[in-house]
């Protein structure tokens, strides 16, 4: 996906220009729609929030200039909030405890960190100074957009345990990642 | 020391919570009340952007998923209903600007006062266009335009706005379901008068849109909009 061409096309969706938003969309649905299926892991849910999500695009592109976020990135956190929002107004949280490990554990795979960026790469290196129960929760949490509550009691750890935890390692993180 | 510093609890401060809010794991009211302060306050707001751009690596682990064709379907009939085959018209789209305030005028009116004069005899009969551009981020009023009808120039007045030494701000006129039309780089000092060639200024009616966007020194080289848009306003009859 050209990052020009994706930023190019925010700009023009931001003076209403709805053939931009149409190779937006046809650019980019497939990776947003990846990311719903994987937080919200109901197909009919994960269509209904695409559709919210791009509505949202439509309307907020012109805040796009305000970020230093590459524009993919821009559009994956509007779609992560979007499902993370979703999945708290959900009334029982459906976390399957083995799958989500499952995944997390997926997350550390070196061959899949082979085909990551630098950048990737750098998060994975930084990722592997911590511990390795806390790497997969921050990896979990963020991929998942599980709660503290929903991972303290995956990991079987009082909430404030887990809000130590996941707060040490954010911080452990910005530290190795600004080196 | 009474406990290991491995037990304690880091202090939250603004920067953490902005972590937790990227990272998704505030529940209920404390993922509202930072959302709503992400809307309202620019520091906060930094922040969230900064831990997006901090762990966006980690979006590599999500998998491309086509979605079903039927939902660009659906999806165009919401946004797009009723206004056919061709673009929805400008005024539709809610959020790029709010109504222009009193106050948003009244800052037009102030910045151009010093140094508009009356217009020629022969054109006096139309009165000139203003248009306010606001930030797309704040709303705060960065540019004023002013276009007086028969004249080959647009006046502009920079209120507030920063840009790198190597972008160029561009004008954009934004007619109601057109393409935009690139009314020129606008030059680098606080009140300039663009000047335009006729067969475009014949193009700005009162209701269209003024809009700038940040392009490359020089300009936007395709004629589109390249750059992300700052400030955009209506045009209205002063």
């Amino acid at each position: 996906m050209a990052i020009d061409e994706v930023s190019g096309l925010i700009s023009r969706v931001a003076l209403r220009d709805r053939t931009a938003f149409d190779r937006l969309y046809q650019l980019t649905s497939s990776k947003l729609f990846g990311v719903c299926l994987r937080i919200l892991r109901e197909r009919t849910d994960a269509e209904d929030a695409l559709q919210e999500i791009y509505v949202k695009v439509w309307g907020r592109a012109e805040r796009f200039a305000a970020s230093d976020a590459s524009p993919v990135s821009w559009l994956v956190a509007i779609a992560r909030n979007h499902c993370i929002d979703r999945i708290r107004a959900r009334k029982a949280p459906s976390v399957n405890i083995d799958d989500a490990l499952e995944i997390a554990d997926a997350g550390m795979d070196p061959e899949a960190s082979a085909v990551n960026s630098g950048e990737g790469a750098r998060i994975d290196r930084c990722m592997g100074e911590l511990d390795k129960d806390r790497a997969q929760a921050v990896r979990a949490a963020y991929v998942e957009g599980h709660s503290y509550e929903d991972l303290a009691r995956r990991f079987n750890v009082p909430l404030n345990t887990m809000r130590t935890w996941l707060r040490r390692s954010l911080l452990k993180l910005k530290e190795c990642l600004e080196k | 020391m009474k406990r290991a510093l491995e037990d304690t609890m880091p202090e939250g401060g603004d920067d953490l919570i902005a972590a937790e809010y990227v990272l998704g794991v505030l529940n209920g009211a404390e993922r509202e009340a930072a959302a709503l302060r992400v809307q309202n306050e620019r520091g906060f707001a930094r922040l969230v952007d900064q831990w997006t751009i901090r762990l966006s690596p980690l979006d590599d682990a999500y998998e491309d998923a086509a979605p079903p064709a039927s939902i660009k379907k659906t999806l165009d009939e919401r946004l797009f209903a009723g206004s056919g085959a061709s673009a929805p018209s400008f005024w539709q789209s809610l959020n790029l600007w709010r109504a222009l305030t009193i106050g948003a005028l009244a800052v037009a009116a102030i910045s151009l006062a010093p140094n508009f004069r009356q217009p020629e005899p022969q054109v006096a009969q139309l009165p000139p266009l203003v248009a306010p551009m606001q930030a797309t981020d704040t709303g705060e009023v960065r540019f004023v335009a002013l276009y007086q009808p028969g004249s080959d120039e647009i006046r502009i007045s920079r209120v507030k706005s920063e840009k790198g030494a190597d972008k160029d701000y561009e004008l954009w006129l934004v007619d109601d379901g057109a393409k935009p039309v690139s009314m020129g780089v606008i030059p680098d000092q606080g009140e300039v008068r663009l000047k335009v060639k006729p067969e475009l200024v014949k193009l700005i009616d009162s209701g269209d849109a003024f809009a700038v966007s940040v392009e490359q020194a020089g300009g936007s080289p395709t004629g589109e909009a390249l750059g992300p848009v700052i400030a955009v306003g209506a045009t209205k009859e002063i």
